[in-house]
């Protein structure tokens, strides 16, 4: 009798050990394949957001304290190389060619075609917040900054990881630190700080709308607002694109662009 | 505004609207006032001119292409219509042509280019009119960052204005050969002019990056075959940079030093600034070092200063052109600048040759 009541006692033992060791495992398991690292996720966001080539329509408002400029452009990118034409009356006919670490602009009144100082690669296209190499170049984010996961937390109502990347030593960047909220469903970066090297924040870019191509999610409204002035932004607006068209390669040389 | 002036811009307005309503064509341009105020000898003279440019946009195809852009001024002296552009552009497979009224410009990034097709400045965006000519142009790709432009510009003068009579003065050509090495944008030019002098000349440009500065140059040798002036030899060599202070002030700089003859000197100021240089100058033997520089600072997204120095390193004169942009709300652009040269005495850039000047401009572009 007592023997039978302690075979019963050690199986009813053997079953609860062998349960929460299945329970733990599950749990083990399941927390190691959701633990995402900070690469991972800005290798998801740079699927959505990084560009092999396109052609986009777009827009560009530049607001300052109650005035406003509107610059509107065609722009066409393959690899390292890129085509903006300016469409809007002011700039009507301006066009550049970004071809490998070379800029040339085309002033249409002259026809002339001038290369640019590599220089000037840094400073505001056109009179906006973005500079040449944040409209003409796509590079991906994990060759010019090292990522940290701080968190997560909720913005716009959707749940997001936050990141902080700090610049890759002896890279040329516009900014040095950034803070990212990146959308944990949709890995889109949704708002983004950016920072000079002494800590100062620069400007604030909120993307106000996204779209889904082809199974891809793309920001086609963001508002770049600038930290050192008051009531300064620049909101730039895809109205058209078109991920991975047919580029002909006589489209990025010096005949197309005179 | 007089009664010929109003019927031009009526008989353009009608051509225009029926245009952009009967077919795809797209019209843009500028319309803008400019009033020049120069001071002279204790006295002052005010100019005022209206102007008027028009674009159109005619639908390309495939490898034909229209340009059109007029320009209508009117001012004191009369109305002035100009064709800058009126020109048909055919591509075939290795080469394009255009022919008709077009710019002719051989910039490559300085402020004087000693060594464009015609004489050209590009300073302060001003459009130089010698650069719009009649010309048959070819251009050859050889690949994406080499071509070589001819250029053919046949003149005509007038030999009996009351019955329009011309006659064929001769051809000016031009080839222009460009590439890039090494990143430098070269470029190798060569003009016959059969006017003036019969002269050939030859120059050679480039521009690329040294560092964090752009670096540019170029040579220019002038041979009079007539043997009837000197021959002429031009170095220039520049350099430029930009800076953002305070993390998005932009700052722009932009410095050359243009080594030249008595006899260009003249020629470049009358040019550049609309002087009164005297020939008084001219001296067979003696060169000129002259120092073209320009500063640009941008205040915020819609306004910025310009400052324009040209002066003469061997008499430390100077003619300083400071210039204030604005853009207002309604898209119109609003142009303050000044010339004033420093030197009272009898220097090159004296008062006395350039005399000063005030001139406000409103663009607007639609």
């Amino acid at each position: 009798m007592n023997t039978n009541r302690s075979a019963k006692i050690y199986l009813e033992r053997t079953i609860i050990t062998t349960f929460l060791i299945v329970v733990l495992s599950l749990v083990f398991l399941s927390q190691s394949v959701l633990a995402i690292t900070a690469e991972e996720i800005i290798n998801k966001r740079d699927e959505n957001e990084y560009i092999e080539s396109a052609r986009i329509e777009a827009k560009m408002i530049i607001t300052n304290s109650g005035r406003e400029m509107t610059k509107e452009m065609i722009s066409i990118s393959k690899d390292e190389n890129a085509f903006v034409e300016f469409t809007n009356p002011r700039d009507r006919g301006t066009k550049y060619l970004k071809k490998e670490d070379n800029l040339w602009m085309f002033f249409p009144d002259a026809e002339d075609v001038v290369k640019i100082s590599g220089h000037m690669m840094n400073q505001g296209m056109m009179g906006s917040d973005f500079s040449y190499q944040d409209i003409m170049e796509s590079t991906k984010m994990t060759e010019l900054y090292n990522f940290e996961l701080m968190g997560e937390e909720e913005y716009n109502n959707r749940i997001c990881y936050i990141l902080e990347a700090t610049a890759v030593e002896g890279k040329e960047v516009s900014y040095y630190k950034r803070k990212i909220w990146i959308d944990k469903e949709r890995f889109i970066a949704l708002k983004e700080e950016l920072y000079a090297q002494s800590g100062r924040l620069l400007k604030v870019s909120e993307v106000r709308e996204v779209d889904e191509f082809e199974g891809r999610y793309y920001p086609v409204r963001t508002i770049m607002e600038n930290k050192l002035r008051e009531n300064t932004s620049t909101e730039f607006i895809v109205e058209k694109i078109e991920f991975n068209p047919e580029i002909d390669e006589s489209i990025f040389t010096l005949e197309n662009l005179q | 505004m007089n009664k010929k002036l109003l019927i031009t811009f009526s008989f353009l307005l009608i051509i225009l609207l029926s245009l952009s309503a009967s077919a795809e064509v797209e019209i843009g341009g500028e319309v803008g006032v400019d009033s020049n105020i120069i001071f002279n000898n204790n006295q002052s003279d005010f100019y005022l001119t209206e102007n008027l440019n028009i674009k159109l946009f005619i639908p390309q195809t495939k490898s034909t292409e229209v340009k059109v852009d007029f320009e209508l001024r009117n001012n004191q002296i009369g109305t002035n219509t100009t064709f800058k552009k009126l020109y048909i552009k055919r591509e075939y497979n290795n080469f394009n042509i255009s022919i008709g009224r077009q710019p002719v410009s051989w910039s490559f990034g300085s402020l004087i280019n000693p060594v464009d097709f015609n004489f050209g400045a590009e300073i302060m965006d001003q459009s130089q009119s010698a650069k719009y000519i009649d010309a048959a142009k070819f251009y050859i790709p050889v690949n994406w960052k080499s071509g070589v432009e001819i250029v053919a510009n046949p003149q005509l003068e007038i030999i009996d204005p009351e019955l329009k009579k011309l006659n064929f003065k001769g051809t000016k050509t031009g080839i222009r050969a460009r590439t890039m090495i090494n990143d430098y944008d070269l470029s190798l030019n060569y003009v016959y002019d059969p006017f003036f002098n019969r002269k050939n000349n030859l120059g050679l440009s480039l521009k690329g990056d040294l560092g964090p500065l752009g670096l540019y140059s170029a040579v220019s040798y002038e041979k009079s075959i007539k043997q009837t002036i000197e021959d002429e030899k031009i170095y220039l060599l520049g350099l430029d940079y930009s800076k953002t202070i305070n993390y998005d002030q932009r700052i722009y700089f932009q410095g050359e030093v243009i080594n030249l003859s008595s006899t260009k000197v003249i020629e470049f100021a009358k040019t550049l600034l609309q002087s009164n240089i005297p020939d008084d100058f001219k001296s067979a033997d003696k060169r000129y070092n002259l120092f073209a520089g320009n500063i640009s600072y941008s205040i915020n997204n819609f306004s910025s200063v310009n400052f324009f120095l040209l002066g003469n390193i061997n008499d430390s004169s100077f003619a300083l052109t400071p210039q204030y942009k604005n853009q207002l709300p309604g898209n119109i652009d609003l142009t303050i600048s000044s010339t004033l040269a420093t030197s009272k005495n009898n220097e090159f850039f004296s008062q006395e040759n350039i005399p000063l000047s005030l001139n406000f401009n409103l663009n607007y572009s639609f």
